[in-house]
């Protein structure tokens, strides 16, 4: 069930993206909200099963992208992965573990991209795009996670209410 | 003398001099009189008036303040209500406005059929500069038609749902089109960028190219129909070394603002893959 929210979560946060998100950059990189959702989902204690949140979040953002379903599928799941991962490895520093998933997650996703269009054929300067889109789309990304870290807690505590001893 | 004869005597003289007194007012005698007398009396009588207006507001006040906070709730939920629709009035004058124009290009361009799509949503990668449109195969999209607005070339199709399309904008770093300087008369390529950017490639050096020359589709190719506006050449750079010139185009649609699009569903492309020379290994 609560799989089945988080899902539900990441269908809203996808619309978001693409309605409103999107249209809203910095320089040309706009934050990635999908990504920014996965992560702060991930994080929390409670939440146990990793790779459907973020293989859902590959699905629906490779639905509504031009790329490749592939791509998506494998940024996200890679990022849910990566954020499990250091939810083990820093449980007890999670404000840490946040940025540090958010910064990585965001280059690997935007990496990925740009690697395939690279390989594509889309003739996009190195320079250019990561001046231009790869960090103000990071910065944008670290900006936001906290506020919306705050909102996925209030969210995961009615998700997974508080177990209490008899 | 008679005391009956003292009173008609007293009344007479009582009558004599009211009616002296009312000659002397018609006959405006009594004016500084009365004027001074006035003078004494009105700030008495503001002074009386005030208190009495004073002393009948606080007896009243209560009902008053309950009726006005009342009325005042009424009003501020109407000026809300009013706000709204004057809010809901001028999305439907832009959008009038917005259909009246792309009516008025349809009308110049009797040639082509069009199909209206509202933009519902733009590419979730900031690589890709692609919308998504709410008219889709059902509607009689297919890919590869043409994405115009009434001031220019959009983009075209390059996916379909039976709902929704999606929009490749000539923008997108993948995008190239056949483009025709109008002033030149030379052909050249408008190639798209990450920035947003749009600039045209391959210029022949001997072409004489200058800031403000027009830029249309030239139809070569077969994905777009030709003579639909781009844009204007804003700056040319030209180096001798260089085997073409190359141009940075301003584009005359605002792609940040579009919302609503025309597709030219009368257009199929020409698939010229086949007539290419392949390759040789």
């Amino acid at each position: 069930m609560a799989t089945l929210i988080g899902i539900v979560v990441m269908g809203v946060a996808v619309i978001l993206q693409t309605t409103i998100v999107s249209q809203v950059p910095l320089l040309h990189g706009p934050a990635d909200l999908v990504l920014v959702v996965l992560v702060s989902w991930v994080l929390h204690r409670e939440v146990e099963q990793v790779w459907p949140i973020g293989l859902a979040a590959g699905l629906l953002v490779g639905i509504a992208t031009a790329l490749p379903l592939w791509v998506p599928l494998l940024g996200y799941g890679l990022v849910s992965a990566l954020t499990g991962q250091f939810k083990r490895w820093l449980w007890q520093v999670q404000l840490l573990s946040l940025f540090a998933t958010t910064l990585l997650g965001s280059l690997l996703v935007l990496g990925l991209s740009y690697a395939y269009l690279q390989i594509a054929g889309t003739p996009i300067p190195f320079g250019e795009a990561f001046n231009q889109v790869v960090l103000p789309s990071v910065l944008l990304n670290l900006i936001l996670v906290l506020p919306v870290y705050g909102l996925i807690s209030e969210l995961t505590k009615l998700v997974y209410p508080a177990e209490v001893e008899v | 003398m008679n005391p009956n004869s003292r009173s008609s005597w007293r009344t007479i003289a009582l009558i004599l001099i009211v009616l002296g007194v009312l000659a002397l007012a018609l006959g405006g005698y009594l004016t500084s009189l009365s004027r001074l007398a006035l003078g004494a009396i009105s700030p008495a009588q503001s002074w009386l008036v005030s208190r009495y207006q004073a002393f009948r507001d606080l007896i009243n006040a209560p009902d008053d303040l309950t009726n006005l906070r009342q009325r005042n709730a009424e009003l501020e939920a109407e000026v809300a209500n009013l706000q709204s629709k004057i809010i809901e009035l001028e999305q439907q004058v832009a959008e009038v406005e917005l259909l009246s124009a792309l009516l008025d290009f349809a009308r110049t361009q009797p040639q082509n059929e069009y199909q209206a799509a509202a933009v519902i949503g733009r590419d979730p990668s900031p690589f890709m500069q692609y919308i998504i449109i709410n008219s889709g195969s059902d509607d009689g999209l297919r890919r590869g038609m043409p994405v115009v607005v009434s001031e220019g070339l959009v983009g075209r199709v390059a996916a379909v749902t039976a709902t929704a399309a999606r929009v490749q904008l000539i923008i997108d770093a993948g995008s190239s089109v056949n483009v025709r300087l109008q002033t030149a008369e030379v052909d050249a390529v408008l190639v798209g960028s990450v920035t947003s950017d749009i600039s045209l490639d391959l210029i022949p050096q001997d072409a004489d190219v200058q800031p403000g020359d027009l830029v249309l589709t030239s139809g070569l190719g077969g994905n777009y129909p030709p003579n639909i506006l781009i844009g204007q050449v804003s700056s040319v750079r030209q180096q001798a070394t260089d085997l073409f010139q190359t141009a940075s185009v301003q584009p005359v649609v605002e792609f940040n603002r579009l919302e609503i699009v025309l597709v030219i569903v009368n257009f199929s492309p020409v698939d010229i893959t086949p007539l290419l020379p392949e390759s040789t290994p």
